[in-house]
């Protein structure tokens, strides 16, 4: 294909030497007698001609010839073959110029497609990292999405605990108030009672004093009817019946004492008691209020952590999201990747150690 | 002890005695009244018709310069009347039954005995009863009393399982007044 190309050329050079020979011989033929002189300066010209032509032919093929293997060249950068050769174009002329520039051009572009061959494969291994990382991320998330809704649902349980605590409480606050205000009216009745069993023992005291002196009525009575004689015998008979009757009521007044006594024990006891339930009462209740409390404090400290454990939640949810999104980006920037590592294998550069390209020279 | 030996004393009674009689112990032309009462520990029992009346236990003021055994003086219907603390008289000491017998709930009372005309109290620490006694169960007493009791004691007799010594108030008023 180019030693056709050299042909047409020189059959074209070959056509305008022979016109312009063919002219020169008929100017010569025309003038020949006139100008024998000016024939010699003719074969000059002539010869000098042909010079030029022999000439213009050599210094052609030169140039054809370098064209054609930068054009071969040219071709060969145009599908991708980048590989550094020797271009044997050391001329000063213009297409010695085009060669040395080409052959920068071919130095820069294979370093360039060489740096973004290796950019590729690092940003390929770098996305397949990030994608194991973000799945990682992806799988943390979820567990401690887990975790925090058991954190959740104890903190539930809790709260739910920390309400029945609080009604109980509030129960045990009213039985207290309740023992402790029937307590009181047990006190106050069995004051009652004990301003009564007094005043049983004052009338026992009034009653104690006629038997004695009912006694003593009976006994000078029998002393009387002693001084009247036989006629009084009647008489101190009754007497000493009157004394008997005072002696057994002093006998029930000694055995009421006894009772009242008894009773008097009994309801000071009780008042103890009393007084030791409400003493009881009033600690329940204080121990009550105290439960009240703290259980509100746990109430609210569990609402505060529930709080929490959703913004934590929505947070872990928002960044199973993001690892999502970043596991999509990383696949796809890794497609990517590999795209760009197949698009650039294409060229072939002699760091990639790709198969040559056989120079035409 | 005392129960013994007067258990005792009564037997030889029952042996010795033959110059005592039921009418020598007290005033035989009526029935003898007793009033029985309880001083020291001791029952006593006395002819019922020397008691004037009995009283109720009250104040008694002391007299200064009086003899040991006047306890002092009580007003009675207006009148003053000498208090005899019998129990010094006849050199009584109380007996630890007595201490023990203290806790019981007694009504003491004060005698009012009117004798030959003379009035005088006298502090029982408990009246038993006033009654008529069978002379039959009067016996001689020869137990030998504590102190100056001996002189005044007249018989003896047993009523509810105890030991009555029987005395004359006479004497010990005409021997109080003669001191």
């Amino acid at each position: 294909m180019l030693g056709g190309k050299q042909m047409s050329i020189r059959t074209k050079l070959v056509f305008l030497n022979g016109s312009m020979l063919l002219v020169l011989m008929a100017v010569l033929l025309l003038f020949q007698v006139y100008m024998v002189e000016f024939l010699l300066v003719l074969a000059i010209a002539g010869s000098v001609f042909i010079a030029g032509v022999a000439g213009s032919y050599v210094i052609g093929t030169l140039i054809t010839n370098r064209i054609a293997l930068l054009t071969t060249i040219t071709k060969n950068i145009a599908e991708g073959d980048l590989q550094q050769r020797q271009l044997d174009i050391n001329t000063r002329d213009e297409v010695g110029q085009m060669a040395e520039v080409l052959a920068d051009m071919l130095t820069n572009l294979g370093s360039m497609v060489g740096q973004i061959t290796e950019t590729a494969l690092s940003v390929n291994s770098a996305s397949s990292e990030i994608l194991a990382a973000s799945k990682r991320q992806e799988h943390n998330s979820a567990e401690q999405a887990s975790a925090v809704e058991e954190i959740q649902r104890t903190m539930e349980s809790l709260l739910a605990s920390s309400r029945q605590i609080a009604e109980s409480t509030q129960a045990v606050f009213a039985n207290a108030e309740k023992t402790l205000s029937n307590n009181r009216l047990i006190a106050e009745r069995i004051e009652n009672l004990n301003a009564q069993t007094q005043r049983i023992t004052e009338i026992l005291e009034a009653i104690k004093d006629i038997a004695d002196k009912s006694d003593l009525l009976a006994l000078n009575a029998s002393l009387e009817g002693t001084k009247a004689g036989e006629a009084g015998r009647g008489f101190s008979l009754v007497a000493a019946e009157m004394r008997r009757l005072a002696e057994d009521v002093m006998g029930s007044v000694k055995h009421i004492k006894q009772l009242v006594g008894d009773i008097r024990d009994s309801s000071h006891a009780s008042v103890m008691a009393a007084e030791e339930g409400m003493k009881l009462s009033q600690h329940t209740t204080d121990s009550a209020r105290q439960i009240s409390l703290i259980t509100q404090q746990q109430q609210s400290g569990t609402e505060q952590v529930t709080q929490s454990m959703d913004e934590i939640s929505e947070l872990l949810r928002q960044s199973v999201v993001g690892s999502k999104e970043s596991t999509e980006a990383s696949e796809e920037l890794m497609k990517l990747s590999e795209r760009l590592r197949y698009l650039v294998f294409n060229f072939k550069v002699e760091s990639l150690g790709e198969t040559q390209v056989e120079s035409q020279l | 002890m005392k129960d013994t030996r007067r258990a005792e004393n009564r037997r030889g009674e029952k042996e010795s005695s033959s110059d005592w009689t039921p009418e020598s112990a007290v005033d035989a032309d009526e029935y003898p009244v007793m009033l029985c009462f309880s001083l020291k520990g001791i029952w006593f029992a006395m002819d019922a018709r020397t008691a004037a009346e009995i009283v109720g236990l009250q104040k008694v003021t002391a007299v200064p310069g009086a003899a040991p055994y006047i306890q002092g003086v009580i007003s009675l219907h207006g009148r003053a009347v000498a208090v005899l603390d019998l129990g010094r008289f006849l050199g009584l000491a109380m007996s630890p039954t007595e201490v023990d017998a203290g806790n019981q709930e007694k009504a003491p009372r004060i005698l009012v005995l009117h004798i030959d005309g003379m009035t005088v109290g006298v502090i029982a620490d408990e009246v038993d009863r006033i009654f008529e006694l069978e002379p039959e169960q009067l016996r001689a007493s020869q137990v030998h009393h504590e102190g100056r009791l001996g002189e005044f004691v007249s018989a003896e007799f047993d009523i509810d399982d105890r030991i009555v010594t029987v005395i004359d108030p006479r004497k010990i008023i005409k021997i109080a007044r003669v001191m």
